[in-house]
Parts: C-alpha cells; structure tokens; sequence
C-alpha cells in the first residue's frame, strides 16, 4: 500500500516534470507567442521588429535548458514571477505589495474553491440519491424517467444551460439576479490582449466578498451538467448489486426490504460512484473555465483563460502547474480510496 | 404558429427521408442485426431518429433553407422570429448581430459540425486502438511507456490543452506536425492488418518498408520545401529500398497487395497531414514542362482536389485538439479490455496454432470486444460535440463567419439576455443532438447487455 503510494507520488512528480518542459519549449520556441508576450509588455500597437528584438534581448538570453532550470529553481522555492497582465506577484504572502498582499493565484484559487464547495454540496447527495432511486429496480417506470432525466443534463453543457438560465432568470426586463455585465461577443484571440480592462471592470463588483447572487447562476449551471454522469453511474452500480447474490439470500431471508438496501446493497454500491466522484475533479476545471468567463466570477478558472489568451507566460505556468495536481491528486486519491474501501482488495 | 408549420414544411425533405428510412426499416428489422433490434427498444429508437434528423437536416441544408446563411442584411440584424427578408422570404427564427438568418445558419451548421466531429472521433479512434491494443497485450514496458503518455495527456486540463493549441499552432509548423503523428496511426493500422492476415513469418522487411513510407513523406515533404529536388531523392531512395524488399519477399499474393496498398496509402497520408497531393513535387515538374498555363491549371486541379476532402485551416487546428482530448480515454478502455481479453481460450488457441502477434490482436481480440467500444464510440461523438462548442464558445474553434453552433453561441451570448432568440436556436439544436447521440448509444448498451 505505501509502496504503491509512493510510486504513484514518483510518477507525479516526472509527469510534472514531463508537462512543463514541453509547455515551457512549445511557448519558448515558436514565433507567435513570444511576440504575444513580447506585446505584454511594449503594448499592442508596437512593430514586429520591436517586439522580435525585445524577445533577442529579454527573452532569448540564454539556452533553453538554462531557463528552464532557473524558472523551475524559482518554482520551487515559492517565487512563481509576476503576472504580465494582472500586474501582481502570482504566489505567496507579500506584506511589501501594497493593496494585494496574496498572489492572484491564492486569491483565485479561494474564490473557485467555494464555488467548487457548493457545487460538490449539492451535486453529490442529489445525484447520489437519483441514481439510487433509479438503481433499486431496474427497468421501473421510476428508473426510466430518473434515467431519461439524467441523459438529458448530460447533453446540456455549461455554456448551453448557463445561457438558458441566464434567459431565464437574469434577463434585462425580468431578472431575480443581480445584472451581470455583457462580455463582449468580438472575443477572438486576436483580440484579447485589449480585454484587461473590460475583465477588471467586470468582476470588480466582486471586489467585496463572493455573494449568494455571484454563486447561484455558476453552481446551479455546473451541477446541473454534472449531476447526469455521477447519478448514471450510481444508477448502474445499484443495480448490479441488486441483482448479485448476496442481496438476493438477504431477500430470501426475510429481511425487510429497506434494510436489504441500506445494509447489504448501498455499501457496495457505493464503491465504484466514489471513484467517478474524485474523477469529476478534472472536469471541473474545464467546467469552471466556462461558468466563470460566462457569470464573470472572478475565480481560477477565468483567470486562466484570460492568461492564456492573453500570454502571459509565468501566469499560464501557474495556472497548469495547479490543474496538472489537482487532476494527479484526486487520481491518486480516487486509487487509494477504491483500495481502501473495496474489501477484496484490502486483503492482499 | 405561422412560422412553425412554415418552419415544418420547409423541412419536407427531412420528413420524406426519415419516412423513407422508416418504411424500408420496419418490416426487415428481423434481418438488420443489431440495427434491427433498436425498433425493440423506445428509447434508442427516438435516440437514433434524432440523430437521423440532423444527418438528413445536414444533407439538405440547401433545399430547407432559402435565405444564404452567410448573406448579411441590416433588414435583419438583431430581428426577432419572423422578420421579413430581402426578396419576399421570411426570416423564421429572426437574424444575428451581423444580420445573418439564423435558421439557414442553423442547418448549414449541421453541415459543420457532423462530419468534424465523426472524423476526429473516427481518427482518435483509430489511434486509440493503434496504441492501446500492444500496450495491452505485450505488457511490461510498452504498456508502462504508452500509459504514462496517455495519463500526462489526461492529467492536462482539456481546456489548457486547447487554448495552447490553438495559441501555438496557428501557422506553425506544430499543426502538420502532429497531424502527421496522428495520421500514421490508420496507415500503421492498415499495414498491420493485413500483415496479420498475410505476413505469418519472415515478411518483417517488407513491413518495415511500408511503415516507412510516412517517414519518408515527412521527410520528402521537410527537405523538398528546401529545394524540391531533395524530396525527389528522398523518396527515390525509399522507393529503391521498397522494391528490393518486394524482390526478397517471395509470396507473390503479399508483393502485390502491398504494391496496391502502398500509393493508396501514401496518397492517403500525404492529404490527410499535408493537404497537398504532391507534396510540392509535381508542381515545379509542370512548371518546368508546360510552363504558365500548365501550372496555373495544375494548381486550379489540386484547389478541386483539396477542397473535396480536407478541413479548412482552421478546421485541422479543431481536429487536432479534439483528437488529443479523447484519444487517451479510448487508449485506456482497449488497453483494459485487451488485458481482459488476452487471457480467453481462443487467444490462447490462435497462439499456440503458430498465429502471429498482430493477427491475433487485429482478427481475435478486436472484433471481440466490439460491443464496448460501439458504445464508447457513440458517447464520443456526442462529448465531441460538445468539446466543439467549447471550442467555438471561447472564439477558439472555427472562423467567426462559420455557421457552427458553438460560434453561434458566442456570438450572441453577449445580448442574450435582450435578445434570446439569437442562442437558444443553436443551444437547442446541440443539445437534440447530443441527446439522440447518448440515446441510441443507451439503447445500443442494453441490446449488447442482452445478448
């Protein structure tokens, strides 16, 4: 067991490795992006000649390999550089810098993280409890329409269901939430790097603490698609224990039928939904990206796009760094998890 | 309640063909196989009849739609349901910001969208198999290389992915690059296939030569953009390394199936990573030959060529990034449902008759675990859907003027709340789709479960 853990730690570790050096040399090596982050800097109406000598003098110093080192040097001391684009240090406590004192990275990774909170709150009993009531007799009217329902937010992505509900309930005439800026709709790459601005603006109501209204439309949108999935699975686990043979001698039994499913059936049942559990993590980050860039909550996620489309490079590190641990650790604590609660497995 | 059954019987193609379907469907289901068995069950019947909608919706886009979906007209721009256009036509579902007929764009987006996300499913398909069949079955170090790759792909947020590679790729060298990895996983995939079928032993100098056929592609195509007469060479050297392996083969069936199989398939990968049929070979020969005139005609051919069946740029970069996205998840499930099946008694029977690797991977363990990856395949197609709106809802995906659902999205999600009528046609339209897709792929699971 601790072996295993620590292998699968080792392996984490070159995968980071792995993902970042190539991160690192996609970036470093091709024309575009080093003059998209030559612009950063010098501006977006500066000529290519300008941003191409920028790039010979500040960039292209010294050897790829040597950067490399000393960006992960930095890393891994805690000095993750400044952000070109939210002009801020990105990691770590600084009582020097002045009005923000946290990086972006931890102010952002605080305002996802609740939203993440209440999207798992209510997410899994909800879909824990369809799947089960839809398992526990397989082929029901009930299991139909439970099943049909979960298919449905399935197909409805983020970007499909936020819209609708935005129609609904946060139109111009009749809204119940508070108004939500308009984003652009000539969002192009191309022309990010002028959004800075209009992104501050967006979320400065923000500035004053995360309210019911900035969390409602975003967690309701997230746990509507991912409600589907988990509910599907639990759906089929139940009804595979249900059918097995210790559930079927516990009926012959005699027991009653609401301690058959609590005692013999939901325990197991409940192994495998566990494991797609930890397993949404990484499907959150793709669905927080969305949901945060369509609400404009100021979180991870948004700070994210709007890095990468803006280039900017020590920021677009950060922010692979943080979705590359979090995805190795929920694998790992999913693996974990399924060997410690699978009693099979325990034993050898 | 006008526009409806205008809207209705504008769809008329669509009705007869699904009808037609339909009538030639029902009384031969006894004999269609599992096709057949979908009219037992309700649920994948409305999935498939859904999906069948929107692939005939896309094949008569022309006929339902009589308003050009690209035509911009102020009379239109931001109107409502049921605004009159130019030359006495009805705009049924109302214009975009630019003043486009949403309900042309809708179905010419069908067109878009169905066949790219089927190819790149398909091509992530087949890469997923390429690699996930030896990982399973060979074990050890193949499976603990291909493993940690298909995990460090995984572990990368997909929307990092596609940010990066539509940032990076775009008029880099990176896009041809990838594709021509991507693109030898079907060619790999053929030639293996039929060495299994006909390469029992001693054949491994033939098949070496065929699988290098890419290589020299690639390298023709790198060194020929220097100085033409490089790739030339290039591939003379391949050329005369392929027919001495055919001389020394001595199976005359093998020699020339191989013969047969090869320009297909170099014509094949060389459109499918390069777009070009002649890897800038031929052009500077006509030049040469015929001068101006014969050039100029070349090149009109090769534009007809390309336009047949390669994506449009920005296409390819969607391609590449959907294909990167779920080709790991398919390498997962067949590498476990090789590992399953490696151990059942007829792999056992096909290696002790003497049956070589690949036979038994590509004709006794694939067919045999068809039943999953059907379903997969189809669940596939639907999060490729998906994965395109993604794309197109961040200005990522394709052009802004093309009609695909997920740009449509984008462009009117920012007066969604004024004007509603501008995304909900799209968002509805993805997500029927969608809907059908997991819907046949359930009925699919519960026919297969009850074999």
């Amino acid at each position: 067991m601790l072996a295993f853990a620590f292998r699968r730690i080792l392996l984490a570790f070159v995968t980071i490795l792995v993902l970042t050096a190539t991160i690192f040399t996609l970036i470093n090596t091709n024309q575009n992006t080093l003059r998209a982050i030559a612009i950063n800097e010098l501006g977006p109406q500066t000529p290519a000649e300008d941003l191409d000598s920028w790039v010979a003098d500040n960039v292209l110093t010294k050897p790829l390999v040597v950067r490399y080192g000393e960006w992960l040097s930095g890393f891994v001391v805690g000095d993750w550089g400044e952000s070109a684009v939210f002009r801020r240090h990105i990691f770590g406590y600084d009582p020097d810098a002045g009005r923000n004192k946290w990086g972006v990275i931890n102010e952002r990774l605080y305002a996802t993280g609740i939203l993440a909170f209440w999207v798992f709150l209510i997410m899994v009993p909800v879909a824990l409890l369809i799947g089960i009531l839809a398992g526990v007799r397989e082929g029901s009217l009930r299991d139909r329409s439970l099943s049909t329902l979960s298919i449905m937010t399935t197909a409805t992505p983020e970007y499909i269901s936020g819209i609708l509900f935005m129609v609904a309930l946060a139109s111009r005439k009749y809204h119940i939430f508070h108004y939500i800026p308009d984003i652009p709709t000539w969002i192009s790459t191309g022309q990010m790097a002028y959004l800075d601005d209009f992104y501050f603006k967006a979320v400065a109501n923000m500035r004053n603490g995360i309210s019911f209204e900035d969390l409602f439309l975003p967690v309701l949108t997230m746990v509507v698609y991912g409600v589907g999935y988990i509910a599907r699975m639990t759906r089929a686990s139940m009804a595979e224990v249900m059918s097995s043979q210790y559930v079927r001698t516990a009926i012959l039994k005699g027991l009653p039928r609401g301690t058959v499913i609590r005692r013999h059936a939901l325990r197991n049942a409940l192994i495998a939904p566990f494991t797609v559990i930890m397993l949404q993590f990484p499907w959150m980050l793709t669905g927080v990206v969305i949901v945060e860039v369509m609400f404009a909550y100021k979180g991870f996620g948004q700070a994210l796009f709007v890095a990468s489309t803006n280039m900017d490079f020590n920021m677009i590190m950060a922010c692979s760094i943080v979705s590359v641990l979090v995805v190795l650790l929920t694998q790992l604590i999913s693996d974990l998890g399924y060997v410690l609660l699978n009693p099979r497995l325990r034993l050898r | 309640m006008d526009l409806l059954i205008k809207a209705l019987s504008d769809l008329w193609p669509v009705w007869f063909a699904l009808a037609g379907v339909f009538i030639i469907s029902w009384p031969t289901r006894q004999y269609t196989g599992l096709y057949g068995k979908l009219y037992e069950n309700p649920i994948g019947l409305l999935g498939l009849y859904i999906c069948l909608f929107w692939i005939f919706a896309a094949i008569f886009a022309g006929v339902i739609s009589d308003i050009d979906p690209e035509a911009q007209s102020v009379a239109l721009r931001k109107k409502g349901p049921g605004t009159p256009a130019a030359d006495g036509l009805i705009s049924i579902l109302g214009g975009d910001v630019a003043g486009r007929d949403i309900f042309s764009r809708l179905f010419y987006g069908a067109r878009v969208v169905i066949p790219i996300s089927v190819t790149a499913t398909a091509l992530a398909f087949v890469v997923g198999i390429v690699a996930g069949l030896p990982a399973g079955y060979f074990g050890r170090k193949t499976d603990a290389v291909l493993s940690f790759l298909a995990n460090a792909i995984l572990a990368f947020p997909v929307i990092l992915l596609f940010i990066l590679i539509v940032l990076i790729a775009r008029d880099g060298p990176l896009i041809p690059t990838l594709l021509g990895v991507l693109g030898f996983a079907p060619v790999a995939f053929v030639v293996v296939a039929a060495f299994g079928l006909y390469g029992k032993a001693g054949r491994t100098g033939l098949l070496l030569a065929t699988l290098l056929l890419p290589v020299a592609i690639v390298l023709a195509w790198i060194l020929g953009s220097l100085f033409w007469l490089l790739g030339w060479v290039v591939m003379a050297a391949w050329a005369a390394f392929f027919v001495t392996r055919v001389m020394n083969c001595g199976d005359r069936k093998l020699a020339i199936l191989t013969i047969v199989l090869v320009p297909v398939l170099g014509f094949i990968y060389s459109r499918v990573a390069f777009s070009l049929p002649d890897l800038g070979l031929i052009a500077p020969i006509v030049a040469g030959m015929f001068g101006e005139a014969g050039s100029q005609s070349f090149n009109e051919i090769e534009g007809m060529v390309n336009n047949l069946f390669i994506p449009r740029d920005a296409a390819l970069n969607v391609f590449i990034a959907v294909c990167f996205a779920s080709a790991p998840g398919i390498f997962r499930l067949v590498r476990g449902l090789t590992l399953d099946t490696k151990e059942r008694d007829y792999v056992a029977a096909a290696q002790t008759r003497g049956e070589n690797t690949w036979y038994i991977m590509i004709f006794e363990i694939l067919p045999n675990v068809r039943g999953p990856l059907i379903v997969d395949a189809a669940l596939r197609i639907g999060y490729t859907i998906i994965l395109l709106g993604t794309l197109g809802f961040f200005g990522l995906g394709l052009e802004p003027t093309s009609p695909d659902w997920g740009t449509m999205i984008n462009i009117g999600r920012g007066g969604a709340r004024s004007f509603p009528h501008m995304v909900i046609p799209p968002a509805f339209a993805l997500m029927s789709l969608v809907l059908g897709i997991n819907m046949l792929a359930d009925g699919l699971r519960e026919m297969s479960l009850k074999d």
